[in-house]
């Protein structure tokens, strides 16, 4: 199972919604597809992506991926490997998030996403 | 009232109901020490931090029934005693919360008082103890607490205006000695701090873990995103309006009906902030630099487009 944020906050928390173990194996079979590199993403305010959450050793949770601007960065502890998102990762995850009931968040930060969902 | 001892992870947990005198005297500990106020509809953690004793949970029958709010409430509230993550977090954030976590953990050892024999029944000495390692915890906290801000409060000042006409109104009376910090992002972009902590930490130099809620220390936390209501739960929290004596210079931005954002002046004009957990930084959303005239009145704030305006944390306000 995977926790996934919904990243468009800065004050308040981001929505989340997890990811079923058949979801994260997708997951990590769509992230063996990216190869090429990118310039890393640069936060804004607004919506900015999605990140993947994972508990630590120290059982607090956190982020080791973002999709989002394009990109998708890959945090390996202190270092990130950051890839063209060449395969709509963020528009399967923004799927995902619709699926477990985050659509009228989606639909209120993201006007106009319908339009490009697939 | 009614009390849950949270305890257990499978069945269900022990509850009970205070009798009216006990509800009388829980209701005056609680307004001597508001911080030990925490409304659980605000979620005081995403989850279960721990398996075992994890406070206790008191609920309103009616609204108000706990605390006299001043606004009014549509549905009863329920506050945490002695959650041992808040009451650490607690500890941390001023060495006057000392005495805070002591009459705290003297409320949760009345509390057990309270329980009916058959409710607790076995449970008593169990219980003792992990008050006893509680108070002696936090105590040591304590001892640490000047760790959680980017440096000591040493009352020194830099002195720096930022270059904005509205901003020097109101930072120009003499009574006004604006502390700003030099710019230290670094602090802040590490891995035990970065992920846990916000743009409200980060304006009020205060690290918490919690990604810090205006109101939420104080137990009333905001019910709308819009200025007045995210202002008024941060003046709940401390901060001032005017500036008076050592202060930090902060900003508020909203956006409407969404969220809240703040930022924080250093010496020479120039701002930065943290957008949730991701790294502290000093720029707006065209990426220039905030500074050199521009503020957070005037950068490309994306859709946080209402500014509510400048604002004064004094340096001992901490946030939850």
């Amino acid at each position: 199972m995977s926790v996934v944020e919904l990243e468009v906050f800065a004050g308040r928390p981001n929505p989340r919604f997890t990811l079923a173990p058949a979801g994260s194996r997708h997951l990590l079979e769509l992230l063996g597809r990216l190869s090429e590199p990118a310039t890393p993403f640069r936060p804004r305010l607004g919506y900015q992506g999605l990140a993947v959450y994972a508990r630590g050793a120290d059982g607090r949770w956190r982020p080791w991926l973002h999709v989002g601007g394009g990109r998708v960065t890959v945090r390996y502890g202190p270092r990130a490997g950051v890839y063209r998102d060449t395969i709509d990762l963020e528009g399967w995850l923004l799927d995902e998030a619709d699926r477990a009931g985050l659509g009228p968040v989606l639909d209120q930060v993201l006007p106009g996403r319908r339009r490009q969902a697939r | 009232m009614r009390v849950t001892l949270d305890l257990f992870s499978g069945r269900p947990n022990p509850t009970w109901t205070l009798s009216g005198r006990q509800a009388r005297e829980l209701r005056g500990r609680m307004a001597g020490s508001p911080p030990l106020v925490q409304a659980a509809r605000t979620g005081p953690t995403a989850e279960p931090s721990r398996l075992g004793f994890r406070g206790f949970v008191v609920h309103e029958d009616e609204p108000g029934e706990l605390l006299p709010s001043p606004v009014p409430r549509a549905a009863p509230a329920a506050a945490r005693v002695a959650a041992p993550d808040l009451l650490a977090i607690r500890a941390e954030g001023a060495e006057e919360a000392a005495t805070a976590v002591s009459d705290e953990v003297d409320t949760a050892e009345w509390l057990i008082a309270t329980a009916p024999e058959a409710v607790v029944g076995g449970m008593v000495d169990e219980l003792a103890g992990e008050l006893r390692d509680l108070r002696s915890a936090s105590g040591a906290a304590v001892r640490t607490a000047r760790t959680t801000r980017e440096a000591p409060e040493d009352g020194s000042e830099a002195g720096a205006r930022g270059r904005d006409r509205d901003l020097d109104d109101v930072t120009g009376g003499e009574a006004c000695r604006p502390y700003l910090l030099p710019m230290n992002l670094a602090f802040w972009n590490t891995p035990g701090i970065q992920p846990y902590n916000n743009c409200y930490n980060y304006a009020t130099n205060f690290v918490s873990g919690t990604l810090a809620q205006p109101g939420r220390r104080s137990g009333w936390i905001y019910r709308a995103f819009q200025c007045s209501e995210v202002l008024e739960a941060a003046r709940r929290d401390g901060l001032e309006l005017t500036c008076d004596g050592g202060v930090r210079v902060v900003a508020l931005g909203i956006w409407p009906g969404f969220d809240f954002h703040w930022w924080r002046l250093h010496p020479d004009g120039f701002w930065a902030h943290k957008i949730g957990w991701w790294p502290a930084q000093n720029r707006d959303n065209s990426f220039r630099i905030i500074g050199n005239g521009l503020t957070p009145a005037n950068c490309d704030r994306g859709p946080y487009r209402e500014f509510c305006g400048y604002y004064f944390a004094p340096l001992s306000m901490w946030v939850l």
